[in-house]
């Protein structure tokens, strides 16, 4: 079979694929996300086998696309007017959260006898989040409503947080092993990484917001947007910055100073749904189920003491922000989901400490694995009770 | 913080800067004579391989891709033309013109050929690749510049059906010239030649029935789109399987669901939305493997046969006109909007090589040639012709 007739007809059986989900998302209470990757792994190579390992290559581009379009709506979340009434909230709970997950799951494995640095580096590894998961369980829930997007606005500058907290702990480490110079160069590549990103997105945001206002209604918005976009994730890419957080400051640019600002940002909507579609399928049929079984005691240590970090730091900031009880109780579920960024932390971890990867990739993979299917599910249930309170009582 | 391959972002540069050119198109191809489609492949060359070497031979597969999602695209949309309610407004003119064009292009075509002494096997299978039409060019143009009346939509069913007769009409050639060397099998190749057509029919009849139930049970929003996309590209993965014409399938789907779907407008609209980015590239891409050289080696055949084209499409045109009822503004100008010529064409050559493989040095140079000029020229005639159509407020 010609190899392009191959390809059409994969790409077309996993659209509809995604399509069956849709519609069997909304009769059962799991997420679209979960049953992607359940769906993914089903026909990927671990299993049916109908995805071949060769278009699981697919991956890294289309995961790149879906990425840097999620982003860049996240930072659409981001006008003066909604930080106005969400920054204060936004900024405690995210800072709170990355804090106490860190020194949860750090403090736990340290006690349970575990290796100062791999304590260290687990426990930065345990503050990421996925923004597409989580943004994906939000827009299927379709609820709206100030604590969906608080939730969103967190999940988007928690990465930031996470980057720095990673940062300073390769540092740490490096120090640790006696090589102090490698720590200054952990942390001013960090900076890079997060100040190159912010750089980068306002360089290209404004010469998007200026062209977005000139632009009249209709087919150019796409072009332009997916345009810029992936110049932007490309030259992040590049430049070796986060491009997740470019495409976000991009987005933030171009919210606040375009004109007819939104056009943009419908556009990537619009086509945003088949790539997510595809990035979960193919990640569903990534995911080493096989991981599971090695993940050993170790890796359940990390695995409940996450969860109860991620508990107690959003009930910590809930309250340091006054929110309501019931955001407060539900966040930290919500931030549960976690899947390529701490994918991408332990692969730099392992980079510099090679001597750990036995120890560390079994754990983080497996993880994630679960993390990543059954997240979204709390998510989805932190959702639903908040739309159900905004509902009933007046904001 | 996602790890990624070094790699990975140069084509996202690639693509970025491909889309934002694309973006620039639109302004100028406003404003200037040129249209948007031979704005494209110029600029293409410009950067391609044989300019400034910005896209390197590595972006071929690319390229390989995007053609098909964008000519799978575009031949889903066309179907659309071929609603019941639009084929009795213009169903007579588009078959009748479309016929006309295509016997009347093939017999100039070949007849002109004899007559300035190549042989008839030659002859005949240029003047059967001398049917074909570029459906993506040719709509985009249509496209660009919304114009009042029939004409622009009989253009489109014209460019769509006559596909399928070029198919006819070069299985036939193919036949005559096997029976006229002494060799082949006649049957064998109409018979090939229906299967071609009868295959892409019959997957886009059995793709486009579940595909218009499920447009009628889908609620409005995205799922649209995952659907349309969906099986479109199964439609076509399939036809190529089968070895089908795929831009056959899926405008033979398109019609199926456009006649048959309860809110049939929505998938098309869908993919009308995603379609513009495909194109861009598609036509930026093409522009960039162009084989300019070719265009030393046309030699007098090639002059030949471009010039005989031209006027086979014109002379056919003026037949048209009396023929449909349609008038000398509808049939005058015609021939002329049917110019574009592209990879139809290069396919039927590369399928008579195969038959004839001493033919290879003969037709291919021209062919490839000739499909230069016509996909960079032929969208300037399409555009005048529109215009003149528009200028002159026809009664409809």
């Amino acid at each position: 079979m010609a190899p392009s007739a191959k390809t059409l007809i994969i790409l077309g059986i996993l659209f509809v694929i995604g399509l069956l989900t849709e519609l069997i998302g909304r009769r059962i209470r799991l997420p679209r996300v979960t049953l992607l990757l359940i769906f993914g792994f089903a026909v990927g190579p671990s299993c049916l086998g109908i995805i071949s390992p060769s278009e699981g290559g697919w991956f890294s581009l289309v995961a790149d696309m879906a990425l840097v379009m999620v982003g860049f709506l996240l930072g659409e979340k981001f006008t003066v007017s909604t930080l106005r009434r969400t920054g204060k909230l936004v900024i405690i709970v995210s800072i709170t959260e990355v804090i106490v997950t860190a020194i949860v799951v750090f403090v736990g494995l340290v006690l349970m006898g575990t290796r100062l640095e791999v304590a260290l580096l687990l426990a930065a590894i345990a503050t990421a989040t996925a923004p597409a998961a989580t943004t994906d369980v939000i827009h299927e829930c379709k609820t709206g409503g100030l604590y969906s997007c608080v939730l969103m606005e967190i999940v988007a500058v928690d990465d930031a947080w996470g980057l720095i907290v990673f940062s300073v702990v390769l540092a740490i480490v490096h120090s640790l092993s006696g090589d102090a110079g490698g720590s200054m160069i952990h942390l001013s590549r960090g900076a890079w990484d997060i100040g190159g990103a912010v750089l980068l997105g306002i360089l290209l945001g404004i010469p998007m917001s200026f062209i977005t206002g000139r632009i009249q209604p209709g087919e150019p918005s796409l072009i332009e947007a997916l345009g810029i976009v992936f110049l932007c994730g490309g030259i992040a890419l590049w430049l070796h910055v986060s491009f997740l957080l470019s495409a976000m400051v991009l987005g933030t640019v171009v919210a606040n100073f375009g004109r007819h600002c939104s056009r943009p940002f419908h556009a990537i909507e619009g086509i945003e749904s088949p790539f997510m579609i595809l990035f979960f399928l193919l990640a569903g049929a990534k995911l080493h189920i096989d991981a599971l079984i090695m993940v050993g005691f170790l890796g359940i240590c990390y695995i409940v003491l996450r969860i109860i970090g991620r508990i107690i730091g959003g009930w910590l900031g809930g309250r340091l922000s006054s929110a309501e009880p019931i955001f407060t109780r539900w966040i930290g579920f919500a931030l549960m989901p976690q899947a390529g960024v701490a994918l991408g932390m332990m692969l730099v971890a392992v980079e510099k400490r090679p001597e750990l990867t036995d120890i560390l990739i079994p754990i983080v993979v497996a993880s994630t694995v679960i993390f990543e299917i059954i997240g979204p599910v709390l998510t989805r249930q932190a959702v639903l009770r908040w739309a159900k309170t905004e509902q009933s009582g007046p904001f | 913080m996602v790890i990624m391959e070094a790699s990975g972002g140069t084509s996202f540069i690639i693509l970025g800067i491909l889309l934002l050119i694309g973006l620039a198109t639109e302004y100028i191809g406003k404003r200037i004579l040129i249209p948007r489609v031979t704005l494209l492949l110029l600029i293409g060359i410009s950067i391609g391989p044989m300019g400034l070497a910005f896209i390197s031979s590595h972006e071929s597969e690319l390229f390989a891709t995007v053609s098909n999602a964008a000519l799978m695209m575009v031949g889903f949309l066309l179907g659309e033309q071929f609603t019941i309610a639009e084929f009795r407004r213009t169903g007579k003119i588009v078959v009748i013109s479309s016929l006309i064009e295509v016997a009347g292009t093939a017999l100039v075509v070949t007849a002109g050929l004899i007559l300035i002494g190549f042989d008839i096997k030659t002859a005949l299978l240029i003047g059967a690749i001398g049917t074909a039409t570029d459906p993506a060019a040719t709509t985009d143009v249509v496209r660009e510049n919304p114009t009042k009346g029939d004409y622009p939509d009989i253009l489109l069913g014209i460019v769509a059906i006559d596909d399928a007769w070029g198919l006819i009409i070069f299985s036939f050639a193919l036949a005559a010239a096997q029976t006229i060397v002494g060799m082949g099998n006649v049957c064998l190749e109409i018979l090939n030649g229906l299967r071609d057509i009868g295959g892409a029919i019959t997957v886009g009849v059995a793709l486009g029935i579940p595909m218009a139930y499920i447009t009628g049970r889908i609620r409005p929003g995205e799922p649209t789109l995952l659907e349309a996309m969906g099986i479109v590209f199964l439609c076509d993965g399939i036809a190529l399987y089968f070895d089908a014409s795929f831009i056959l399938a899926s405008m033979v789907m398109g019609t199926v669901v456009a006649n048959t779907a309860k809110h049939h407008k929505r998938p098309f609209h869908a993919i009308e939305g995603i379609e513009r980015p495909f194109i861009v590239v598609f036509f930026l891409l093409a522009g960039a493997f162009l084989e300019l050289k070719s265009l030393f080696t046309v030699g007098v055949l090639g002059v030949a046969y471009i010039i005989l084209r031209v006027a086979g499409r014109i002379l056919s045109g003026f037949i048209t006109g009396p023929a449909t009822g349609a008038g000398s503004h509808f049939g005058t100008w015609i021939g002329l909007a049917l110019l574009p010529q592209a990879g139809v064409a290069i396919g039927m050559t590369l399928v008579a090589v195969q038959h004839f493989p001493d033919l290879r040095e003969t037709i291919m140079p021209v062919i490839i040639a000739s499909t230069v000029i016509f996909e960079l020229a032929g969208p300037i005639a399409t555009r005048i012709v529109l215009l003149k159509w528009n200028r002159e407020n026809l009664p409809d």
